[in-house]
């Protein structure tokens, strides 16, 4: 079945060290960082960005630097499963690229691989995303012109506003804890929103945001960066007001 | 008497033209056709019988010049009307209808076989405009000479009551007279045995109520312009009160409710304006008659209060607030008593007002207790901490039911109590009191400086009273504790005597504080205590052990206390007796052994932590008991050495050594200030979670209205915090995020 040739793709996977750290004679559960890199740019991907997250996610990975044997034959058998794709490597890779071209354009598998990097990102002890960590994903995942690591599948901008670039600044001012699981998922949430409305009219202090959000919206408009609303104005366009 | 002549004696005169009737006759008339057809009764004065045939023609005949026999009376009436007006019309018209309505009654029975036959059987065929007799004379006179002579007579009726109104005595009678007469006019045409008032309403309530009206505007127009308005008020409410009189002096009960809506409209309703615009003034001067005539006359008009009390609830706040930033100069030195005195002063005030002026409106009341809300909730004195409202008011109850040298008198104590939670009541911040007053009522019992058991139970009640059992729990268990510790200190000396010691047992008492009700927390100090302690306190804990296997006892040393005896001063005539701390103990026994201890022996021996042998050194030292050497920077601490003050001299024999710091104060406000903010978020939580647990999901904005709901009686929650515990429990992942703002319960 499939399952034997995904245990067999995995073996060929296996490197020296995964071995030593497995123990002499005992089977490989795992592979570390220098294999799951090698395989990650044999699938096509790019080690430096958020392609890796793509064959991290069929994997089912629990941490960058290592792939587990079941989370490898799982991930790869539901794939099989869902879509008929077969257990060799040149149709794996077929698949990884259709995913990459698919980020950008499919917001619910965007959302799926952003949630999932979560898991990826933090500690194993911990319940929390470190700050930097965080900052780091989103520059890969939401990254714009600002970013280090240039843009992203999906920028965090509008119109006139680079909201990536405004939201690292105020976590810089603002934030000095580290990134739970609902800030992180959260902030991909209301990143959609600002991008279809930049004026921020959606958000009201009464809903759900967490207490983040509606710091940062506050903080925008003290900035000028999200002008309320004028109370009555269509469209929540500003009115031209001549000087005399 | 011939019956004719009853006829022309009972309308007055002789009509001319008609003839007299009799009884017989009309049996006669209206039966001939039985007898033989034709032929004529003995009195047969009524012509062209005799060709008719049958009851029924003959009796419509007798009904129909009766009828016109009626008409002619009536107007020979109203001719003879016209020479008359005013009070003599009035005279006139009643007499003539007395006489008429007499008459007719006679009329009537002696009618008797025609009402029962002809009449019967006309309007059982359902004949319009056929009465029966007595009917047919009120038919008659209406529509005749009432027509005629009506208003002549209602005009006089007016011009009388005008002139009783502007203070003129007059013959009432007549009024009620025509009021009765107009009234018997309303017959029900279809129903002899039922009258209505349309004709009574239309003729004389209308014109009666226009009058009214019109007299009244002029009035109270003119009065306004030449008097205040406290006198004007006064000027309505007596014209309000004759109204009602003259009601039940002479007119009809039914126009009670339309005369009093006519005059409410004319002497207040288009007065209201002015009226309201003059209730500030009369709250700044305290007028209570003039706010109570203010109150009774707006009562009477739809929507006339409700100003009023908008006023009122904005003046009682700006009273509070004034009184409060009176006493608030110095916030900081702000004595309880003095706050809450402020508070009270306000509230017993326009309570009162409330009762005598306002007749005890629950809507009022309830304006006084928003007022209250605010001004105790929101004030000079809370801009440094909204806490400080209840923090003082416990302080003060703390105050009351304390020791203390001014004995308070026990009913006096039980009213101030009352008091008390008279602000309570207003207390937004309900578990802020519920924190200090713990905190305060642990320090009287423990320290037993309590005034009065029954002022202690009654303070509790009632609390328990105003926020139920889960508010006082703690307290009562805290009280309990006491009481159970009494018979357990009565058994452990009996145990103790039982042992056959040698020597003089300790005189000690043990308190046992069921952990988790007692604002306590264990000692922030290691500590050895002095031997001479040490034994009674192990047999103690045995006698305990035995008495409660598998329980914990923890030593609170920072709140223990004794008595020492001194009697090593050199001159001193009877031993000091020290009031001493624990700690102070320790450290003073040392001396038994040898003169002279540095610092770091004192902490090595009784192993308390620097911070706090400094601060029991500290009171011994300034009170000369020992003196100290060395020192950095000659502090109390590291490097210094104690010595015995053998020279020690005081006025007192009996010396409390054991006075707490102002800072320890300071620091136990702040944390019980912390625990606050600490017990909110739990409380939060729960309620959030006890929330969902029961709804699964929920939208968020539901969820923090219906947490404030169930919150709202201890303290007002800020939504940010609501906010905040809901991603608290998101994190904890007792609720999950569900599509569009909703939350779900993770169970």
């Amino acid at each position: 079945g499939p399952d034997d040739a995904l245990n067999q793709l995995f073996d060929r996977l296996v490197g020296d060290e995964d071995r030593a750290a497995a123990g002499a004679g005992k089977p490989v559960e795992a592979i570390g960082a220098e294999a799951a890199q090698a395989y990650i740019s044999s699938m096509g991907a790019n080690i430096e960005n958020v392609e890796a997250f793509v064959v991290l996610e069929i994997v089912r990975a629990d941490s960058i630097g290592q792939i587990t044997r079941q989370g490898f034959v799982e991930g790869w058998s539901s794939i099989y499963l869902d879509h008929r794709i077969p257990a060799d490597q040149a149709h794996h890779r077929n698949y990884v690229r259709m995913c990459i071209q698919n980020l950008p354009q499919n917001p619910a598998y965007f959302k799926k691989v952003y949630q999932f990097a979560f898991g990826l990102g933090k500690e194993p002890a911990q319940k929390a995303l470190e700050k930097d960590v965080a900052l780091v994903f989103w520059d890969l995942f939401l990254g714009t012109e600002s970013s280090d690591t240039g843009l992203g599948p999906r920028p965090w901008k509008s119109k006139n506003v680079d909201w990536l670039g405004a939201w690292k600044r105020f976590l810089a001012e603002k934030w000095t804890r580290s990134v739970n699981k609902d800030m992180w998922n959260q902030t991909l949430a209301f990143a959609e929103k600002t991008m279809v409305d930049e004026t921020l009219g959606f958000w009201n202090e009464d809903q759900a945001w967490p207490g983040v959000i509606d710091d940062f919206v506050l903080w925008c408009r003290e900035q000028g960066i999200a002008k309320a609303p004028a109370p009555g104005a269509a469209g929540g366009e500003e009115m031209d007001v001549e000087d005399y | 008497m011939p019956p004719a002549t009853m006829m022309t004696g009972a309308y007055g005169q002789q009509p001319s033209g008609s003839d007299g009737i009799d009884s017989t006759a009309v049996h006669n008339f209206c039966t001939s056709q039985k007898a033989n057809g034709g032929s004529s009764s003995p009195s047969n004065h009524l012509p062209g019988i005799g060709a008719q045939r049958g009851a029924h023609l003959l009796g419509e005949d007798l009904y129909k010049k009766l009828a016109n026999y009626l008409t002619d009376h009536l107007k020979h009436l109203v001719s003879e009307a016209e020479a008359h007006k005013d009070e003599a019309l009035l005279a006139f018209y009643i007499r003539e209808w007395q006489r008429y309505t007499n008459a007719a009654k006679y009329i009537h029975h002696l009618f008797k076989y025609l009402n029962r036959h002809w009449v019967k059987r006309e309007m059982d065929e359902g004949k319009k405009n056929i009465y029966d007799v007595y009917t047919l004379h009120l038919v008659q006179w209406r529509d005749v000479l009432f027509q005629a002579v009506s208003k002549k007579v209602m005009d006089a009726v007016l011009k009388l009551v005008e002139r009783q109104r502007l203070g003129e005595t007059i013959e009432y009678t007549q009024i009620k007279q025509v009021v009765d007469s107009f009234v018997s006019l309303g017959m029900d045409e279809g129903d002899n045995t039922k009258t209505t008032l349309e004709v009574y309403r239309y003729h004389f309530e209308r014109p009666f109520l226009e009058a009214t009206k019109v007299f009244y505007q002029n009035e109270s127009k003119q009065f306004v312009a030449e008097n205040s308005v406290v006198e004007y008020m006064k000027k309505a409410e007596a014209r309000l009160a004759e109204e009602e009189e003259r009601v039940r002096m002479y007119l009809h009960p039914d126009i009670a409710l339309h005369l009093k809506k006519t005059c409410n409209q004319a002497l207040i309703a288009e007065h209201s304006t002015l009226l309201r615009d003059e209730f500030q003034a009369l709250l700044d001067n305290n007028r209570e008659d003039d706010m109570r005539r203010m109150y009774s006359l707006l009562s009477r008009i739809p929507d006339g209060l409700e100003p009023l009390r908008t006023r009122f609830e904005a003046h009682v706040r700006k009273a509070g607030l004034a009184a409060v930033a009176k006493v608030a100069a110095d916030a900081d030195k702000l004595e309880p008593k003095v706050y809450v005195d402020a508070l009270l002063e306000i509230h017993t005030q326009y309570q009162g007002l409330v009762e005598r002026a306002f007749n005890k409106e629950p809507d009022f009341t309830r304006s006084l207790d928003n007022a209250c809300k605010e001004f105790v909730n929101r004030n000079e004195v809370c801009k440094s901490g909204s806490n400080k409202s209840p923090e003082l008011l416990a302080k003060y109850t703390d105050v009351l039911l304390r020791k203390s040298s001014t004995g308070v008198e026990e009913a006096e104590l039980e009213n101030t109590l009352t008091q008390i939670m008279t602000v309570f009541k207003y207390i937004q911040d309900k578990d802020v009191f519920q924190k200090f007053y713990s905190r305060m009522l642990a320090r009287r019992l423990v320290h037993s400086n309590s005034n009065s058991d029954d002022a202690e139970t009654s303070m509790i009640s009632k609390l328990k009273e105003a926020c139920g059992f889960e508010y006082t729990n703690k307290l009562q268990r805290m009280f309990q504790d006491m009481q159970i510790s009494k018979d357990l200190n009565t058994g452990f000396k009996e145990h103790v005597a039982s042992l056959n010691m040698d020597g003089k047992p300790l005189d000690s008492t043990y308190s046992i504080l069921g952990t988790g009700f007692w604002p306590l927390v264990p000692p922030n100090t290691s500590f050895v205590a002095p031997a001479e302690i040490s034994a009674d306190c192990d047999r103690f804990t045995r006698f305990y052990k035995n008495k409660h296997e598998g329980r914990k006892l923890t030593w609170l040393w920072q709140l223990c206390k004794g008595d020492i005896k001194a009697n090593y001063m050199k001159g001193a005539k009877m031993p000091y007796i020290f009031s001493v701390s624990a700690y102070q103990m320790a450290i003073l026994l040392l001396f038994n052994e040898k003169d002279q201890y540095t610092f770091e022996e004192l902490a090595s021996i009784t192993q308390l932590n620097a911070d706090v042998l400094e601060g029991a050194l500290g009171i011994l030292v300034k009170a000369k008991v020992l003196t100290a050497e060395g020192g950095e920077g000659g502090k109390i601490g590291p490097g210094a050495t104690f010595s015995l003050n053998y020279d020690f001299k005081n006025k007192k024999y009996r010396i409390n050594l054991n006075v707490g710091m102002k800072s320890e104060t300071k620091q136990e406000e702040a944390e019980t200030n912390k625990t606050i903010e600490e017990d909110r978020k739990l409380l939060l939580q729960s309620a959030i979670v006890r929330i969902m647990k029961a709804r699964k999901k929920m939208k968020h904005q539901q969820l923090v209205s219906e947490t404030i709901n169930q919150i709202k009686a201890r303290f007002m929650p800020k939504i940010g915090d609501i906010k905040k515990c809901i991603e608290i429990l998101l994190d904890k992942e007792y609720l999950e995020r569900l599509e569009d703002d909703e939350l779900g319960y993770l169970a």
